[in-house]
């Protein structure tokens, strides 16, 4: 992608999130006046989002060959493990992020 | 501009004649702010060093995540920027998909009218700032008498707005200069977001709508493959969403004080 590109894909990004940030100021000047399926589609997105954020991050995982998705799912399951222990989300992070660069050079290599 | 508790206030500053200029405004109101910031500075740094790290270490140009971090200015939504600048040209579906992960933010917004009534000529950058640390700290926060109220929003944002990007610049300009073997760290992505799918999960009773999403992500995955399935999955969960609305909807409906109000727990726990 070229940096033009690049720019014009950041723009995008940016515009899309101020128009979270101004629609209640532009349109939506109370809670009352905001329409209902606004405000239930604002409610329930949030949650939906992160289901489909983790399985874009793994989209490109191949679970039919190579090693299975092992090495991501072993680091996966310490970041879970990890942050139903403690409940620290820098922990929980940098935990399963070195354990899985650990098995891409060990017990995983990449080709 | 504000009702007789800023004049107050006002009275209530030190005496003298330059004790109201706009600069002495600001001045009185930033140890107070910065204050305030100082218990999210650690996140700050850890988030923007690894989105900053990650974006260089998934060969982005240095200068991609501290522009991201001023202009998109909301972090989730920046790393997804982050690695679709690493696939092809595809604004439309940065912009889908920004816009939806950042849907909570229009409470944010609805929540702060109120307190942002008034702020004049700060009004367009603290509505610019407004990411989930801001309204963390703002929605709750009482200035002490003889600060001004507005100058501390300001404060917040602004300084908010700093740490991300400074951070984030020193992660991918100090990770592109490293002679180090960055392979794999890109792995903290994935991590990021179990970490905030699970603190939201732990937090709901309910937990259709996140289960609706992992679904229907993953069904159009299979059905689409890797590289056409994001915008599919995000149409497909609006469709769901609006289709189930008499089951998902439990505020019945009432406009919900309980949805124009997150919490502060949730904004935290959102990043």
């Amino acid at each position: 992608m070229s940096a033009l590109e690049m720019l014009v894909m950041i723009a995008a990004g940016a515009l899309a999130t101020q128009i979270t940030r101004w629609a209640s100021f532009l349109a939506f000047p109370t809670a009352e006046k905001t329409p209902k399926a606004v405000t239930y589609l604002g409610t329930v997105l949030p949650a939906t989002m992160w289901g489909l954020l983790i399985v874009y991050c793994f989209r490109t995982s191949d679970p039919l060959s190579g090693y299975h998705m092992a090495p991501e799912l072993l680091a996966a399951a310490v970041v879970v493990g990890l942050h139903l222990w403690k409940r620290n989300m820098s922990l929980s992070m940098i935990g399963g992020t070195l354990v899985y660069m650990l098995l891409i050079r060990t017990v995983f290599p990449l080709a | 501009m504000d009702e007789p508790r800023d004049r107050i206030e006002a009275d209530a500053a030190p005496p003298g004649g330059a004790a109201d200029t706009r600069r002495a405004r600001a001045a009185r109101a930033f140890p107070f702010a910065f204050r305030q910031t100082l218990p999210l500075m650690a996140g700050f740094a850890f988030c923007g060093l690894s989105y900053g790290v990650y974006a260089t270490s998934i060969g982005l140009p240095p200068w991609a995540a501290p522009l991201m971090a001023v202009s998109i200015f909301a972090g989730s939504a920046e790393f997804v920027a982050a690695d679709m600048l690493t696939a092809s040209f595809t604004p439309l579906s940065l912009f889908l998909v920004v816009l939806m992960v950042n849907a909570r933010h229009l409470f944010y917004g609805i929540s702060m009218l109120e307190k942002y009534r008034g702020a004049g000529r700060k009004t367009a950058f603290l509505r610019y700032g407004l990411i989930d640390e801001t309204f963390a700290l703002c929605q709750p926060l009482e200035a002490p008498r003889g600060v001004d109220r507005f100058w501390v929003y300001a404060w917040i944002t602004g300084l908010n707005l700093v740490y991300w990007a400074g951070f984030a610049a020193v992660g991918s300009y100090v990770a592109s200069g490293l002679p180090v073997d960055l392979t794999g760290i890109d792995f903290i992505m994935k991590a990021l977001f179990i970490v905030i799918f699970l603190d939201c999960w732990m937090g709901e009773d309910d937990h259709r709508a996140s289960l609706i999403g992992l679904g229907a992500a993953l069904a159009c995955l299979v059905a689409f493959g890797s590289d056409g399935f994001l915008v599919p999955a995000l149409l497909s969960i609006v469709a769901l969403l609006l289709l189930l609305r008499k089951q998902l909807d439990r505020e019945g409906g009432e406009g919900g004080a309980n949805a124009s109000s997150p919490t502060e727990a949730e904004a935290e726990q959102a990043l």
